[in-house]
């Protein structure tokens, strides 16, 4: 019985090795074909795309809001003004030391983390672009080359935005996400600070961010280019005497 | 206590999910034919409809070839493209590109979308013109995205890895490539365009030079001129010392080679930097300059013939960011004016531009070196833009190659299909059937 149980594994595996060597030989030996695809795939969360794509899609939206509350400059921004905040002993209530800034440290990041996810959700729902310059921005509003219609420009993207056709509508997301910012505070300030005027000076500086945001998206190539040419003149050139 | 374990292993958790480990992204196929579908008005034609061949060829971090099958598709692939071509009066228009740090060749990575459209609107223009040329595009892939989250401080590595690329497989790659799209010889009618960007810019540069260098020894007794290898080599804000370029630029100089297609001057390789390319003129002196890999300042006694003394400037600046290196310029044209000695690139942003030689210029080799305008490119990062394609397409006019027609890049993607103007107003001489080959030359001294 044993001898036959054996012979048959034994059949078995031949059989498992010839047809894996035909499969092989196969592969090696199939003719070359280029993949014929009828749509190639559809762009995902990678940078370019998240740059240029004219419209996002939620899952886009959603990788944007993840880029905007992980990210680097998240942390340092919220240390900042975190440490800005200890060092005026603002609110009196909070101690100094490694527990205050933790304190003011968190709610700073807790501040941008509703501020981000309010924005995101809101403009999902308004259909909004949440970027600083998108590229519908670019298209539809006239380009000026003047200082100050662009800063006029920069400023008025943050409360107008504009649809596809580029009819401009009132840019709903980021004064919610302001407001949001600015309220969510109140859930665990101390007395001190826990007013509606503080709330709306957090609304205000929120909002202030987006505007520096739009300003800093609007400058950057002025700002890069000036930086460029200050460290470029007269790079390994010698001045023969 | 607990706590701080608790921390350290939050830690090694968080950098051991954030590393990318190099890998190979197209293991199983690695060519593929993409049919394109217009993305509508809603979408800005953000895709175009046209029909484009694209190859990936990856690397491992050692510079060796993943799978030389990638290769060996590859090149199948072009010469199938090359030969069907002959047969049906259509032709093949290939560009490699090279990527860059933060990138490799996984869909997630922004250079494979951005050369991919690219190829898109190149595949649209040629169609737009009634032209019978088929698109394909090789995307040289590598271990240049190392960590998911600060990316900043994987510079050093990636700069290693790239210089590990650029020594290792890959001019026999290119080689390849080229040989099977322009023959044994070089001398065959496809219009072939390299580009290498950023660090991508430094691999192909180290890569190209190894196989240029070979062709300028072959010149000599035996050979007067030699078809160079591919139509443009195109180095975008290259990252790159110019302590690379350096060697090569000296024996161009030295032995008076030539690059000539048509009878006038056309370039061997071309290192364009943007004004606004801060990685290049700030972030890589400041990295090279700490890096403890920075080589030795050597004194240069008598000075080179780019008047330098020693070699800091060679080490710490890339070549398009040293003035004296640069022997071209690109200037906006006034109204009426003409580009008489240069090339122009027309219609950027309402604007025609002029690509000339610079009066009084050290460099007068074909190894064309220039900063660029911000019109053109912006920043370091921007690059696949239509105004990089016109550039490209102003660059292979002169040369009578092959190139996409000059399309205003402000109302591109919303023009309508028209047949093309046999001559542009500006004076470019549109793509010829039949292009002159592009040969390197000894000239008299």
């Amino acid at each position: 019985m044993f001898d036959n149980l054996w012979k048959q594994a034994r059949q078995f595996c031949v059989g498992i090795a010839l047809g894996s060597a035909l499969g092989l030989a196969q592969q090696i030996e199939r003719p070359f074909k280029p993949l014929v695809t009828t749509e190639p795939p559809t762009p995902r969360c990678d940078p370019y795309s998240m740059q240029t794509l004219p419209k996002l899609d939620f899952r886009q939206r959603a990788c944007y809001w993840r880029s905007q509350i992980i990210t680097g400059p998240a942390f340092s921004g919220a240390a900042f003004w975190g440490l800005i905040g200890e060092m005026r002993h603002k609110p009196p209530e909070w101690p100094q030391g490694a527990d205050g800034f933790g304190r003011q440290f968190g709610t700073r990041y807790a501040q941008g983390v509703v501020k981000s996810t309010a924005t995101f959700l809101m403009a999902a729902a308004l259909q909004e672009d949440p970027r600083p310059l998108g590229p519908m921005e670019l298209h539809c509003a006239g380009r000026s080359a003047k200082l100050w219609p662009r800063v006029g420009q920069a400023v008025a993207r943050v409360f107008w935005t504009q649809d596809s056709n580029c009819s401009g509508r009132l840019a709903l997301s980021r004064l919610s996400g302001s407001f949001a910012s600015g309220f969510v505070s109140l859930a665990w300030a101390p007395p001190s600070v826990n007013k509606i005027n503080s709330a709306l000076v957090g609304t205000g500086t929120a909002l202030g961010g987006y505007i520096g945001n739009s300003l800093f998206s609007e400058f950057q190539g002025d700002i890069f280019g000036a930086l460029g040419k200050i460290v470029t003149a007269g790079k390994g050139r010698v001045v023969k005497k | 206590m607990r706590w701080s374990f608790a921390l350290m292993f939050a830690c090694v958790t968080v950098l051991t999910w954030s590393c990318i480990r190099p890998r190979n992204y197209h293991q199983g196929q690695s060519t593929f034919l993409l049919r394109f579908q217009d993305t509508g008005q809603d979408d800005r034609h953000y895709f175009h409809r046209a029909l484009v061949h694209e190859a990936y060829i990856e690397f491992d971090a050692q510079g060796h070839l993943f799978q030389p099958k990638q290769l060996d598709d590859a090149t199948t692939l072009i010469r199938e493209l090359r030969n069907g071509s002959d047969n049906g009066d259509k032709r093949l228009f290939l560009m490699v590109f090279v990527h860059g740090w933060k990138n490799n060749a996984s869909e997630d990575s922004g250079n494979v979308w951005g050369f991919r459209r690219l190829l898109d609107q190149e595949a649209w223009r040629f169609q737009r013109e009634n032209s019978n040329v088929l698109v394909m595009g090789v995307y040289i892939g590598w271990p240049g995205d190392a960590s998911k989250i600060g990316r900043l401080f994987t510079f050093a590595p990636v700069d290693q890895i790239a210089q590990t690329i650029g020594a290792g497989d890959l001019d026999g790659v290119l080689e390849g490539l080229l040989k099977a799209a322009k023959g044994e010889h070089f001398d065959s009618n496809p219009t072939v365009v390299l580009i290498g960007h950023s660090l991508g810019g430094m691999v192909l540069e180290r890569a190209m030079l190894r196989l240029l260098n070979r062709t300028v020894d072959e010149l000599g007794p035996s050979a007067a001129e030699l078809p160079a290898p591919a139509d443009l080599t195109l180095l975008l804000n290259a990252a790159a010392s110019a302590s690379q370029a350096r060697p090569f630029l000296e024996k161009l100089a030295s032995q008076n080679i030539h690059c000539v297609s048509g009878g006038h001057d056309v370039p061997l390789l071309v290192s364009m930097t943007s004004d606004g390319d801060v990685v290049t003129k700030l972030t890589f002196p400041g990295g090279k300059f700490i890096s403890p890999d920075r080589p030795v300042t050597v004194p240069i006694e008598p000075p080179d013939r780019f008047g330098q003394t020693n070699t800091l400037a060679y080490n710490l600046l890339t070549a398009a960011n040293m003035e004296v290196l640069r022997s071209h310029d690109i200037r906006r044209l006034g109204k009426g004016e003409l580009c008489e000695k240069g090339i122009t690139i027309p219609r950027i942003h309402r604007y025609d531009y002029c690509l000339s030689p610079i009066e009084n210029a050290v460099n007068k080799t074909p190894y064309w070196i220039m900063g660029m305008p911000q019109a053109l490119v912006p920043d370091h990062g921007t690059i696949f833009s239509s105004e990089v394609i016109v550039t490209i397409s102003a660059l292979l006019a002169e040369r009578g190659t092959l190139s996409p027609g000059q399309v205003n890049p402000e109302t591109s993607e919303a023009a309508p299909a028209s047949p093309p103007p046999q001559n542009d107003s500006a004076g470019i001489k549109r793509a010829a059937k039949a292009p002159p080959v592009t040969v390197l030359r000894k000239g008299v001294d």
